[in-house]
């Protein structure tokens, strides 16, 4: 073993550039909008609502998809022109992936080790690892047809570390793992973020939460926001208030602000209340969660969609 | 229940009629409905009548594309009806499907029914197709739809009822869904659609009623009738000597097609409806027997109450402690130390090579699917070949032999079975080079298989004959990689390859690709410099659909 450096670092900082990215499927749907952000080194927690984009942004990072406008740069090269630097420096693991039904964990993880063109012996032992890694070890002779969703998502996980990525693009990675691998999941890829550039789009918050050292937030397909988590706190302090009241009074005060949640009191109903004003006397103003700004962040954008579209 | 049945034909038929399949099985139908009345000189005919052809009238148009179309897509059509079960469980919609109260017997309804339209569709068309031919023509502008259609009702709407009820039935039985399953057809096809002609088996296609209603005609216009023979099938015939007026079938002559078609009809659902017996199952990730340990039976429960007990196996931390099945892998990673405690910094370091033999292994175990008995069958043919001496230019093992490898080339060019593989795939360096490996991935088992036959001949001194054979074991996995990444499945090379093969082992000359037929075969050279073609086209679409992905 050796903790020689990620494939694909040449010198310098790893660098991916996106420029003014845009991806407009057939019939007109623009999935990815004008999109532009500098990656380095360190994990990225890419948020968004479900169809905000997030998937086709990873899908073009990857190559597997090409972008309408706009150009990404790996190290200065464009990735849509010359596709193979990236690609043998990139791990991805999509949002949902077949797999060959008849193979075990351990064939598929060496067909696809073939397909990135990895040296058979040095492959060989760095599979095994991995499926120590992802904790299969023992299933790993099972035909992946037979597992579990969960069990095929680690192996999903497992492909993508395979080249020793110097980039790792990870799409909704923890659907199907437990609490606990979810955090230790989460560790591996901040450990990674240290020289690697980690991009993990999720739609649960405290997943990010926990991980990334910078946060984008997309909706609709644009860059909503980008900055280091404590910058997008600081972007909803002063905004997130409690307010006790009955029960009744909630229907009422959900249609007039936004809610960031509601707890149950013996005194009425504990609200969460996300408003860049005082929403009414007796509210308290109390420190914003990373949800809370990304409720405000993603609110916001709706509320001028509307405000637009008279 | 009606209802039910109908929205899920309709949903199936939607889905199947965007597949490329379906585009290229609709223009082979409009091709034939073209050339039932051939345009300006060419002598292509659908419908022989020894030296004779008819006056282009509704009724004659209509018969020949009904016979045509029968004979057509019993054969074509079969292949594109067929695998919608196999799409469901790889799909995952069989599961959720297994979650609505839908019984069995309503499932393989819906699929019949959908096989009905996906055939009406294309009827529908070729019909259309008839009726321009028929006014471009010009013979006669007096348009009889009842003689036009009668036809299609009697003859060909219920011939295709039946094919559906096959493939439905197909699909239900597990060893006829892949390659077997095409041999299999394509034998039952050439008995009874090819025999219904030869007029010695039953009467599927009402040859016995038009042929006797054209003698009439014939006869009646002075002509002798006695050397008279018909058939169907696309031939290109120089000898049309004289036209004859035959008016079609009219609805005083239905009759006799009209109790087979009932009857086949009747089959026909019987047919479909029969696997209901035994199929029962989207229980699992997949239906596999290492999963069925504590598997689930009866997804479709008779009284239609889902079990849905596959859930309960997801994760390895919900599994049921005390039930070690084979996947006991699972069970161990629960009580095992948690995932994701290696620091994957510390790992291996893989090295970068290139993309070459490893790659071609690795296609080859997935054309083989892990079904190891494949190269034992590879093994036995060697020894019957080796045993077999050459007689003159061809080696009678080796036809077989070249048929051993069809169902792993059927899954050339497409992954069918990987779902969106294409996905993991798509991030991968050097498509090309990855192309080229899945190639002689294909091209390997060829050669296995060709290898003692040709080496015999070589023996026997026809070496033309042995490089014959080993052309043509280029020529069919390139045929199959383009065919498969044509359609992005199966089926195609799955009709194609048993005509071809068909063909050439009744040495019709233009088709014998190993060059069994001696000198009067295509030259080696050429079929190798087809199968370059073929492949290099393969290619080619590979890469324009990665430039534009
Ligand atoms: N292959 C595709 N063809 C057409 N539209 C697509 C395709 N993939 C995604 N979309 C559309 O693009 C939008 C963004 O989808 P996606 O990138 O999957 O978002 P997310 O991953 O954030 O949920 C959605 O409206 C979706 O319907
Ligand atoms: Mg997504």
């Amino acid at each position: 073993m050796c903790g020689c450096g990620p494939a694909g670092s040449i010198s310098g900082v790893t660098e991916l550039q996106i420029l003014d990215l845009t991806k407009e499927y057939r019939g007109g749907k623009r999935a990815v909008d004008s999109f532009t952000l500098t990656l380095r080194p360190g994990v990225l927690g890419l948020l968004g609502a479900n169809g905000a984009g997030k998937s086709s942004l990873m899908r073009i990072l990857a190559t597997v998809t090409r972008p309408t406008s706009g150009r990404v740069l790996w190290e200065g090269v464009d990735i849509t022109r010359r596709p193979g630097p990236l690609r043998r420096a990139v791990g991805y693991l999509p949002q949902d992936f077949g797999v060959y039904p008849q193979l075990t964990a351990r064939e598929f993880l060496a067909y696809l080790a073939a397909a990135k063109g990895l040296r058979r012996r040095s492959a060989r032992a760095r599979i095994e690892e991995l499926l120590e890694l992802v904790n299969l070890s023992d299933a790993a002779g099972q035909r992946l047809g037979a597992m579990s969703g969960g069990m095929r998502q680690r192996v999903g996980i497992a492909q993508a570390l395979l080249n020793d990525p110097a980039l790792l693009i990870v799409d909704e990675p923890t659907v199907g793992l437990d609490p606990e691998e979810r955090l230790r999941f989460g560790s591996l890829l901040s450990g990674m973020g240290a020289e690697r550039i980690v991009v993990l789009s999720t739609h649960i918050v405290p997943d990010v939460a926990a991980t990334a050292d910078r946060i984008a937030v997309m909706g609709g397909g644009r860059l909503l926001h980008h900055g280091s988590t404590e910058e997008l706190l600081l972007s909803a302090e002063g905004s997130v208030w409690e307010l006790t009241v009955p029960a009744d009074q909630l229907p009422p005060l959900r249609s007039r602000f936004l809610l960031g949640g509601t707890t149950r009191t013996p005194q009425g109903v504990r609200a969460r209340v996300l408003s860049r004003h005082a929403p009414a006397a007796g509210a308290r103003p109390v420190p914003p969660r990373l949800e809370d700004a990304y409720l405000l962040l993603t609110a916001d954008r709706s509320a001028t969609e509307q405000v637009a579209a008279w | 229940m009606v209802t039910r049945i109908g929205a899920l034909a309709l949903a199936d038929f939607r889905e199947r009629r965007r597949r490329p399949g379906y585009l290229v099985v609709l223009l082979g139908t409009l091709a034939l409905g073209l050339l039932a009345a051939p345009v300006g000189d060419s002598r292509w005919e659908v419908f022989q009548v020894t030296d004779l052809h008819g006056r282009y009238t509704s009724g004659y148009v209509g018969t020949v594309t009904a016979l045509g179309g029968a004979v057509w897509l019993s054969l074509a059509g079969f292949g594109i009806a067929r695998g919608a079960i196999g799409r469901d469980e790889q799909s995952g919609v069989g599961r959720l499907l297994a979650a609505t109260p839908l019984s069995r017997v309503g499932y393989l309804a819906g699929k019949f029914v959908s096989n009905l339209l996906l055939f009406g569709s294309m009827l529908l068309a070729l019909a259309g197709t008839a009726l321009a031919v028929q006014l471009i023509k010009g013979d006669s502008d007096r348009v009889d739809t009842v003689r036009l259609l009668l036809p299609y009702v009697l003859v060909t709407l219920p011939l295709l009822a039946a094919v559906a009820g096959c493939a439905v039935l197909f699909d239900t039985v597990p060893g006829l869904r892949g390659g077997l399953g095409a041999a299999v057809w394509f034998v039952v096809w050439l008995v009874l659609v090819l025999g219904a002609q030869a007029g010695g088996g039953p009467d599927l296609l009402g040859m016995r009623r038009i042929t006797a209603s054209i003698r009439e005609v014939l006869a009646a216009g002075g002509r002798p009738v006695d050397g008279v023979e018909f058939g169907v099938g696309l031939t290109a015939d120089n000898r049309v000597l004289g036209t004859f007026d035959w008016p079609g079938l009219g609805p005083g002559e239905a009759f006799g097609p009209a109790a087979t078609g009932v009857l086949l009809v009747g089959a026909a659902v019987g047919i479909a409806l029969i696997g209901a017996l035994w199929f029962r199952r989207f229980d699992g990730p997949r239906a596999h027997p290492a999963a069925g340990a504590g598997g689930a039976i009866g997804a479709f429960g008779p009284t239609g109450v889902l079990r849905r007990t596959w859930d309960l196996r997801l994760a390895g931390v919900f599994r049921p402690t005390g039930q070690d099945g084979p996947a006991g892998g699972a069970a161990a990673s629960s009580a095992g130390p948690a995932g994701f405690a290696l620091d994957p910094t510390r790992l291996t370091a893989p090295r970068q090579g290139r993309i070459g033999f490893d790659a071609l292994l690795g296609e080859l175990r997935i054309l083989v699917r892990g079904q190891r008995l494949w190269w034992v069958g590879v093994a036995v043919l060697a020894m019957a070949a080796a045993a077999v001496a050459p007689d003159g230019p061809s080696h009678a093992v080796l036809p077989f032999a070249m048929l051993w490898p069809m169902p792993l080339w059927s899954r050339m060019g497409h992954r069918a079975d990987g779902g969106s593989i294409d996905q993991l795939l798509g991030a991968c360096p050097s498509p090309l080079r990855r192309g080229l490996a899945g190639l002689f991935a294909g091209i390997l088992p060829a050669l296995a298989v060709a290898a003692v036959p040709a080496l015999r001949l070589a023996g026997a001194g026809q070496v033309r004959a042995a490089a014959g054979a080993l052309a043509g074991a280029l020529l069919i996995p390139a045929l199959a990689l383009l065919c498969g990444s044509l359609t992005r499945g199966p089926r195609m090379f799955q009709t194609v390859y048993p005509l071809l093969w068909y063909g050439m082992v009744n040495h019709v000359s233009g088709l014998d690709f190993l060059g069994a037929s001696g000198s009067r075969a295509p030259a080696p050279l050429a079929v190798a410099g087809l199968a370059t073609a073929l492949a290099a086209a393969a290619l080619a679409l590979d890469a324009i659909r990665h430039a534009v992905r």
